[in-house]
């Protein structure tokens, strides 16, 4: 399934012309996160940072508030559902978290291997990790032991949860699904990806009323999951059985014969509609109902490691620097943030076009 | 392919690649996917000089060509739209092959076969005057690339070879699994029953080259009857294989023939080996299925690589993510092992310098 027709409106790519955040890290980004309280945003980096800044959605440029560092390389970020707390794991098999207002850091979570994922859980309390050991542990963040450990198939690459419905991606293709409100210790669903190759990213969506009931619980249900792949592909899954006759995936991020990773996909908080970013440094937006790319951007001139909309979707944050997928490489290019000032019409969903 | 069911009623028809359709609709949509769409964004535009607007305007760039167009009919100049636009003078050189019955599609796919036939035709007196020159000299007959000892061939096999093929497959079918002489009918497979795979593709070329030397009958047989990309290149050899295969999964497709030749050798070569100890039509037998195995592998590996869109996976690695792999370096690698042997020779060094100190002060 490809999206081969595209609407007349967006024939072609534009280049983005967005704000680069200043004072960014000095090595690559591992993950941009916004606030889910305000337009705060987090930047996690190889260069074993965390900086927190403040984007002005009016002006759309952005300052520093904050930095701490990890002993190694950050590899994710995340904040509390209140905005008070960042959270990040990383190469130094420690989680940590840093206090907005005390402006505090302490050791929250250990692994034996670098943590890959990291998440706020705000309907317990606690933090969610995921490691390369294999295992997720829950963490309560005052006691140095985990509430659970969970183990896993494989590696833990990418995890995306919208509550109670967690999904975990793991090495060789492995894809777990939790029922957190029932039983978290143990998948509801085990599978293998849809899609041939390597895990990269999944990220969870909600059903149409659940976007359009904007901060409404009722009514807001997880029915699925996009997951990216290395091979420029994207699988869109449905949860239910009576569904997932409409999963179905699309190849993206190609370009002549070059396949490139799928390194970031992002769910638009209230239209539904989702973001893919790749290694080939281009980002598109998509309306999966109507199965149409809704906006299409030319590359940015380096792979796009991570992509994140701030709360109420007006601004489009990605990070571009060099992802590792050609291996070492004697100058990488540089690494840089960029806030993109989303147009309402990039992103709503379209009427399916008749062929 | 019922082409001529009333001459009256014409099936709509491809300017560009001279395929015909069932409906108008289908050759319209036919059109816009493989000859009007941009090469650069894959918008599928409703004519050709449509596309070259859109081109010129939207990317920047000019456009001469119509893809996927016959030789002669790429000009972007004539306005097709369906039916409509097609000169006159093609027209009715059309209807007229519709006529005399020689639908042009018809002479592509016997084309290949018609050179193969003609080129076993030659192959064939080449041998027999090899094979009379060897029986002459005494000399034991050796060909190239094939190893099946002969032992009483020299005085046997001119004799052995003519009757051979003047009653084709009626003697050596009896001692061998696999009879590429046979004509068809006797016991081979019958067009539309799908054959292995492994087999079609040396059978194939056999049928298309043996079968005009021996029976001469029709030669689209072996394409009506052969598997996916072999005979879909002959059938539309005008249609770029990366179209075809850009429908499929991008990969699996290409891999079919590849594995159709590789396994056509290994048959060969297990023929070969079950049959050192017999006589000499075997090597009437093994010499034409040589040649003709070696034929269908260029064949087929031919398709292979045109068919193959050679995508790249610029991070291939499936096992390890990159992240993994970046974590491994130097630079990034946390080693607590490391850190504490570090801190104990920090501490060894201090202790042992504080003793000096203390030795001193004493």
């Amino acid at each position: 399934m490809s999206y081969g027709n595209r609407p007349n409106t967006s024939t072609s790519n534009e280049a983005p012309k967005d704000y680069e955040v200043p004072h960014g890290p000095s090595d690559s980004v591992s993950e941009v996160s916004f606030s889910p309280t305000a337009d705060f945003f987090t930047v996690s980096s190889w260069d074993t940072s965390v900086r927190i800044y403040e984007a002005n959605s009016t002006t759309g440029a952005a300052i520093g508030k904050a930095i701490y560092n990890h002993e190694k390389p950050v590899l994710c970020c995340a904040w509390s559902k209140d905005g008070t707390k960042v959270i990040s794991g990383g190469a130094d098999n420690a989680g940590r978290c840093f206090d907005i207002t005390s402006q505090q850091v302490g050791q929250i979570a250990v692994h034996e291997q670098p943590i890959k994922c990291i998440k706020y859980i705000e309907n317990h309390n606690l933090v969610l990790t995921g490691s390369w050991d294999k295992t997720l542990k829950y963490w309560d963040m005052r006691s140095a032991t985990p509430v659970l450990t969970v183990n896993l198939p494989e590696r833990c690459y990418a995890l995306d949860f919208t509550y109670p419905v967690l999904v975990v991606g793991c090495a060789e293709r492995h894809v777990q699904i939790y029922d957190l409100s029932k039983n978290p210790s143990t998948p509801i669903k085990s599978l293998i990806s849809p899609l041939k190759w390597q895990t990269r990213c999944i990220s969870t969506f909600l059903n149409r009323s659940g976007y359009s009931s904007m901060g409404n619980v009722e009514g807001r249900d997880c029915t699925g999951y996009a997951i990216g792949s290395i091979e420029g592909r994207v699988g869109i899954q449905y949860f239910e059985e009576k569904d997932s006759q409409s999963s179905f995936s699309f190849k993206c991020h190609r370009e002549n014969n070059h396949v490139h990773a799928v390194n970031a996909i992002s769910f638009h908080p209230v239209y539904g509609t989702f973001s893919t970013a790749g290694s080939d440094g281009t980002f598109n937006f998509w309306d999966k109902d109507s199965k149409q790319r809704l906006k299409g951007f030319s590359s940015i001139g380096g792979p796009i490691t991570s992509t994140t909309f701030n709360n109420n979707g007006s601004i489009f944050a990605y990070a571009l620097s060099y992802d590792w997928s050609k291996g070492f490489v004697t100058q990488p290019q540089k690494s840089a943030v960029y806030l993109h000032t989303v147009k309402d019409d990039d992103v709503k969903p379209k009427p399916p076009k008749k062929r | 392919m019922g082409k001529k069911k009333n001459k009256k009623v014409v099936r709509p028809w491809c300017w560009y690649c001279e395929r015909d359709f069932e409906d108008e609709k289908v050759l319209i949509q036919h059109q816009k996917a493989k000859h009007f769409k941009c090469p650069h964004c894959n918008k599928k535009l409703n004519t050709a000089g449509g596309m070259v607007v859109h081109v010129a305007q939207v990317h920047k760039e000019t456009i001469d060509t119509v893809p996927n167009a016959l030789k002669g009919r790429e000009s972007t100049d004539v306005e097709i739209f369906g039916m409509e636009g097609i000169p006159q003078a093609d027209m009715i050189a059309h209807m007229h092959a519709l006529e005399t019955d020689q639908p042009t599609k018809k002479i592509k796919t016997e084309e290949p076969m018609e050179l193969s036939s003609e080129e076993i035709k030659k192959q064939l007196a080449q041998h027999q005057a090899m094979m009379q020159n060897n029986s002459t000299t005494g000399q034991p007959f050796s060909y190239s690339g094939y190893s099946t000892p002969q032992q009483n061939m020299p005085s046997l096999m001119p004799h052995q070879y003519s009757q051979f093929y003047q009653r084709p497959g009626v003697n050596s079918a009896q001692t061998y699994p696999y009879r590429p002489n046979q004509i068809p009918g006797q016991s081979l497979p019958i067009p539309g029953q799908p054959w292995r795979p492994s087999v079609s593709g040396v059978n194939q070329s056999l049928y298309g080259q043996i079968q005009p030397a021996t029976t001469g009958q029709s030669a689209i047989y072996p394409s009506r009857s052969a598997n996916s990309v072999a005979s879909a290149s002959q059938i539309y050899p005008q249609v770029p294989h990366a179209a075809v295969s850009g429908m499929s999964p991008s990969g699996q497709h290409s891999y079919t023939p590849y594995t159709g030749a590789s396994s056509a050798n290994t048959t060969m070569t297990q023929y070969q080996e079950t049959s050192p100890t017999t006589t000499v039509p075997s090597v009437g037998d093994a010499m034409t299925t040589n040649e003709t195995t070696n034929m269908s592998q260029s064949i087929t590996q031919q398709t292979a690589q045109k068919s193959v869109p050679k995508v790249v996976l610029v991070y291939s690695d499936n096992e390890v993510s990159m992240e993994e792999k970046r974590a491994e370096l130097e630079k990034y690698r946390y080693n607590e092992d490391q850190f504490r042997q570090q801190v104990h020779a920090l501490d060894i060094s201090v202790q042992s310098r504080v003793a000096n100190l203390k030795g001193r002060v004493v």
